[in-house]
């Protein structure tokens, strides 16, 4: 068949890198600064970096999942925008089921799905030179087998700079030794782990800090309380609780008498 | 046999959509070469080989927009579209060597250049009616292609 397009032996060869790099050309308008992230908040540990490496797989089926698995591979979706809006289709890809099971256990479960991996789509595994694509993902979803939490599969969303994703953004308290509260003898109510964001794709938090050192018996802290990037959208209500030091029940204060 | 009823490649093809039967039905219809198709393999083929042309005429159309507008979002959407074409030829390719996954995939991924471009255009504030529907048929010659080749793995 004719394909009217010049040097088309050229571009064609086998031996040509399917990554273009066109992209990386794509003009900036004039217009709003790109978001970072600022200076206090957390930002993600560069020693996690890591290319998560994928091949495309073929339509999915419990025979072909179940055939990836036995071959130490899990099979994977990478999902276009949550907007939905401007089309785009899913891709079926699988990924290595030890490089998956490592960062989730390096980074634990929900630090692993408020990250964002570059994913290498390879033709195969060991073919380096011969990717078809290189794409950033946000892990969307992580299945885990019961009892011994090898992964049975995974899912991404891809998360170009203009992406906004929502995202279960993991809770890290802090200052629990010098809590008022804690140190009066209250226990930590942990009501929340994780709160859900709106996000856009360069700036998602690896996590945020909740500062206890304050906290006396009977308060609490709700949602409008976390310091997060402006350009953050809470997607819960303001007043949900998070945390609460509570006060020791009347029986182990009588027991103490 | 009437082709799009669901009996027929081109039906097998169109129906796994209904929001987008008809639409499909309609692009494939009027390519005598997909017409002409005798199997899912020569289906595919001239699947790509059209989202190849239509795509690269809208590519055409973008760089010609982009030298008349001085746009950057335009310009933007004219590189998009060179991915696309670059991605349909190469999904095209692979076809031809018999690997199957890959090509089904980067036909998956073309689907992403009129994306982004739309995206483009919405953040720069832009309507441009043309633009779009180039767009929407884009990403529809993505979704059928990944349809079509997905069915050969």
């Amino acid at each position: 068949m004719y394909l009217p397009r010049h040097h088309i032996l050229t571009r064609l060869s086998p031996y040509r890198r399917h990554f273009s790099h066109s992209a990386a050309a794509v003009l900036r308008p004039p217009g709003p600064e790109p978001l970072t992230y600022l200076d206090g908040f957390p930002r993600p540990d560069p020693k996690h970096d890591e290319t998560i490496l994928a091949i495309p797989r073929a339509d999915s089926g419990k025979n072909i999942s179940a055939k990836e698995r036995r071959a130490g591979r899990l099979p994977s979706i990478v999902f276009e925008q949550e907007d939905g809006q401007h089309g785009g289709n899913k891709r079926l890809i699988s990924v290595r089921t030890d490089q998956i099971r490592k960062l989730v256990n390096h980074l634990g479960r929900s630090f692993f799905l408020s990250r964002l991996f570059h994913l290498q789509v390879r033709a195969h595994f060991d073919s380096e030179d011969d990717f078809v694509e290189t794409v950033r993902v946000l892990p969307r979803a992580i299945h885990l087998k019961a009892g011994t939490d090898a992964p049975l599969n995974v899912t991404f969303i891809r998360a170009p700079s203009n992406a906004l994703l929502k995202v279960d953004v993991p809770l890290v308290f802090r200052g629990e030794d010098v809590s008022p509260g804690l140190k009066k003898g209250a226990s930590l109510n942990t009501i929340k782990r994780t709160v859900k964001y709106l996000c856009p794709a360069d700036i998602i938090p690896p996590y945020i800090d909740v500062d206890l050192s304050e906290l006396d018996v009977g308060q609490k802290l709700v949602m409008g309380d976390l310091k997060v990037h402006p350009a953050l959208k809470l997607l819960q209500s303001r007043d949900e609780a998070v945390v609460k030091i509570m006060g020791q029940r009347v029986s182990e204060l009588q027991k103490k008498k | 046999t009437v082709f799009g009823d669901g009996s027929d490649l081109i039906g097998q093809i169109c129906n796994e959509n209904p929001e987008k039967k008809i639409e499909c039905t309609n692009i494939l219809r009027a390519d005598p070469t997909v017409l002409g198709a005798k199997n899912l393999l020569q289906l595919s083929e001239a699947i790509l080989n059209l989202a190849v042309n239509k795509t690269e005429k809208a590519e055409d159309f973008l760089k010609g927009l982009a030298n008349t507008t001085d746009v950057p979002a335009i310009a933007n959407c004219a590189l998009y579209y060179e991915n696309a074409v670059e991605r349909f030829m190469n999904s095209l390719q692979k076809l031809k060597c018999q690997d199957l996954k890959v090509a089904n995939y980067l036909a998956a991924i073309a689907g992403d250049e009129p994306s982004s471009c739309e995206t483009e255009l919405s953040a720069a504030h832009i309507v441009n009616h043309a633009i779009s529907a180039v767009n929407h048929q884009t990403s529809l010659l993505s979704y059928i292609a990944f349809v079509a080749t997905g069915k050969l793995s």
